[in-house]
């Protein structure tokens, strides 16, 4: 189900009262019901997957469990392995085997074998690599005696599936989100106000940032070699703000539901555009994935302690990875290491953690040195959402090519801009703007025009509940689902 | 929560009252649109003897002006740059609703692929939801676009809003030069590419497995809905600066009922040959298109005897 669907606008009002008028009193009948919903609402997708999810669930369980009473290192060692095997496995198998198959065949035709091997027609199980990290986080806490694992299965249950974050994140520990399960909710009157104004500023991210920048980037990326360097320039942007409008706008909506239910889900998103460097870029861009490598991966391996070519190993590393785990594509892998490089030179002079505070913090605009700042990091990471939006390497260096051409200095055109399109262009920019007015708050407009006069608040609100409605296209799934 | 709950419905109220206002953008919409045929088609007000359908073929290679005059009948062109046989039978299905039927329709084939979405050469072919969007205020459109699954049926009837789409706050937008449209409907333009390399191309294996099962459908619905109407359907193949795959015509000829008749153009006419008479590889220009809708005349008179 996706969330800027009518089926789910229907689907969780009828949730919500079940949550909060039929089953308030008994907190069990309200895990229930939110395992229940979860999985009708992934079932929605293909209900087949929903075994897989299950399977996951009752490994974890058991093996949290487990863990909790062996107190031999080499047999909680073994359980954990399991877990990570089993959970990676199913990853490996649904997102990386082709990959590897053909990468496999590619090398070996390289040396002059040919191998036939047919490659597999595999789904994606919707979401899978967000709910594997979440049980992943759980039993590698488990293991490291940082949590007590959960007897009741269906919390944990609840804790895997959550429906708001189940196919597209936050990422949640379990240390934040299962503690949570086990406490009484209590209705809060201004979280759930808030909740509501996050879906709604997350809808107008989707539908009218997102879905219309999309038609410009799809068809510039899509018929690259057919436009001038300026128009893939401005392909390049369109999808800069596709792709934070898809994501953050997910997010967003995925928090304020959650915060329907009583539930706090970590921040994902911090305005990144507005970063000065790309330390601070990475610590606003999908920050639960983000510092879930940071604890599970990078800090593991090492962290920043040791030499210069540690530092530069576990650099290299955690971006690959988090590169990889977006698609099996080396373009992907590219995007990261790209990332890699921009960030060590900062890491290796110790600039990495600079910019700290929000941009012009208490001031309407920023100064000229944080102006440039964000615009020097604002084009590199344009320019790395290339590698990331481009079919494969050769198609993302052919289009790096064609931008540095001639052409550059030609006017833009492209058949996707058309006056209808271009509508978009005043919404872009009022969301920058608001963004940039509301870059204090929890999202954009958590406290921007809490203190207008009424008439004018609720004009706002309508104003942006009106473009959801006439932006609105058929729906269109979510960027991150195929991750 | 008895706070939350009333100022959501408060909120939601509004909203749905507010909504109500669009009404005026919504009707307003179809009065800013070039292409009025069908609206016309819908009020009631294309009740001709004949009728040419098709996609941009038909758009551009007949002149309907010419089959008026010699037939001494009155015909019209309903044909739409880009659309499907889906959206062709639907435009046919609201004909045969809202006006007097037709005596004959002719329905110009896209040569190699008719029942599908895309050609050789990548162009683009859809069931024009940009041609039904302007006319959302007629309940016929809005459940058209339900039907897609363009609209939700709830959401439809409680917010007018939710009908809009965001071509009905611009869609003035001006014919382009295949899009002229008069008084027999759609008619040829006077353009010839010119940096075009002009070289007659071969036949295209026909692919079969490229066809969309919606598309084979509404192909013979459309040839249904005629032989129940009473209506004579001739089916016909025109010109292009390629030679035709077999493949292709002795799948149209698999698919055509007998109610219908199938006229294949004169392949070897000299005059399809030259590039002069064409506005692009698979479109004629009015010069090409007169002697085209000549050939075709004769073979009309005889057949509308």
């Amino acid at each position: 189900m996706l969330f800027n669907s009518i089926d789910f606008a229907i689907f969780l009002p009828i949730v919500f009262i079940l949550y909060w008028f039929v089953l308030n009193k008994n907190l069990k009948l309200q895990n229930i019901l939110i395992v229940a919903a979860s999985y009708l609402f992934y079932g929605w997708w293909d209900w087949r997957f929903l075994f897989l999810i299950l399977f996951s669930t009752i490994v974890d369980y058991y093996i949290g469990i487990n863990l909790s009473k062996e107190n031999k290192p080499r047999k909680r060692k073994i359980l954990l392995w399991i877990s990570i095997i089993v959970n990676l496995g199913f990853l490996g198998f649904f997102k990386y085997f082709n990959f590897f198959l053909d990468n496999f065949i590619t090398a070996f035709s390289f040396f002059g074998k040919d191998i036939k091997i047919g490659m597999l027609n595999i789904v994606l199980p919707v979401g899978i690599s967000f709910y594997t990290f979440q049980t992943l986080s759980y039993t590698i806490d488990v293991y490291r005696k940082k949590l007590k694992p959960t007897s009741d299965f269906i919390t944990f249950a609840a804790f895997v599936s959550f429906f708001p974050q189940l196919v597209a994140g936050p990422i949640e520990r379990a240390t934040h989100l299962l503690p949570q399960f086990y406490k009484k909710r209590v209705f809060e009157y201004q979280k759930a106000v808030d909740g509501m104004r996050q879906i709604l500023w997350g809808l107008f991210k989707k539908i009218v940032i997102a879905d219309n920048c999309a038609l410009f980037a799809n068809d510039i990326f899509n018929n690259s070699g057919d436009y001038s360097g300026s128009t893939l320039v401005l392909g390049a942007l369109f999808f800069t703000f596709q792709i934070y409008g898809d994501f953050s706008g997910y997010s967003d909506i995925a928090i304020g539901t959650s915060r329907l239910f009583g539930f706090d889900l970590m921040k994902n998103f911090s305005f990144p555009y507005f970063s000065r460097d790309i330390a601070e870029f990475w610590r606003r861009w999908h920050i639960s994935l983000s510092t879930w490598f940071r604890d599970y991966l990078y800090i593991p391996l090492g962290g920043s302690r040791g030499g210069l070519g540690m530092k530069i190993r576990n650099t290299f590393i955690i971006f690959i990875v988090s590169g990889f785990w977006h698609g099996s594509n080396w373009t992907f892998i590219i995007w990261g290491a790209l990332n890699a490089i921009y960030f060590l030179p900062l890491l290796l002079t110790n600039n990495n953690r600079n910019n700290l505070e929000t941009i012009a913090k208490g001031r309407l605009l920023p100064n000229l040195r944080e102006f440039i700042a964000v615009g020097i990091t604002f084009t590199l990471t344009v320019f790395a959402w290339i590698f990331f939006r481009a079919k494969n390497v050769t198609h993302a260096f052919n289009y790096i090519s064609s931008i540095f051409s001639e052409s550059i200095f030609t006017l833009p055109k492209a058949e996707s801009f058309t006056t209808l399109n271009l509508l978009v262009l005043p919404c872009i920019f009022g969301f920058y703007i608001i963004e940039w007015l509301g870059r204090d708050g929890e999202f954009a407009i958590s406290k921007l025009g809490l203190n207008w006069k009424r008439p004018l608040r609720y004009a706002f609100y309508y104003a942006i509940l009106i473009a959801v409605f006439i932006f609105n296209g058929k729906d269109q799934e979510f960027i991150y689902f195929q991750f | 929560m008895k706070k939350f709950i009333i100022k959501c419905s408060v909120f939601i109220l509004v909203f749905f009252l507010l909504d109500k206002a669009f009404v005026v953008f919504r009707n307003l919409s179809a009065k800013h649109d070039f292409d009025k045929r069908l609206e016309l088609v819908l009020n009631g007000k294309v009740n001709k003897d004949l009728l040419v359908f098709g996609s941009s073929r038909a758009d551009s290679n007949i002149a309907t002006w010419m089959l008026q005059d010699s037939l001494n009948i009155e015909a019209y062109n309903l044909s739409y740059r880009g659309a499907t046989i889906s959206f062709q039978e639907f435009v046919l299905k609201q004909l045969i609703v809202n006006n007097n039927k037709p005596k004959y329709i002719i329905k110009l084939l896209d040569n190699d692929f008719e029942l599908m979405h895309q050609d050789y050469d990548g162009h683009v072919r859809s069931f024009r939801i940009d041609r039904l969007t302007p006319l959302i205020k007629y309940s016929e459109i809005r459940n058209e676009l339900i039907n897609k699954g363009e609209k939700n049926k709830v959401f439809s009837k409680l917010f007018v809003l939710h009908q809009l789409s965001k071509s009905n706050l611009y869609n003035s937008k001006p014919p382009k030069l295949n899009d002229t449209i008069l008084e027999f409907g759609a008619k040829p333009n006077n353009r010839h590419i010119e940096d075009l390399k002009w070289t007659y191309k071969n036949a295209r294996v026909y692919n079969k497995s490229l066809e969309i099962p919606d598309e084979i459908e509404s192909f013979l619905n459309f040839q249904k809905i005629c032989a129940e109407h009473d209506i004579k359907l001739i089916l016909a193949t025109s010109p292009v600066f390629y030679s035709m795959d077999d493949g292709w015509l002795e799948r149209m000829e698999e698919l055509i009922l007998p109610t219908a008749t199938l006229y294949i153009h004169n392949k070897e006419d000299k005059q399809y040959l030259n590039p002069e008479n064409y506005f692009n590889y698979s479109h004629l220009n009015r010069d090409g298109a007169l002697v085209f809708t000549n050939e075709l005349l004769t073979f009309l008179k005889q057949e509308l005897k």
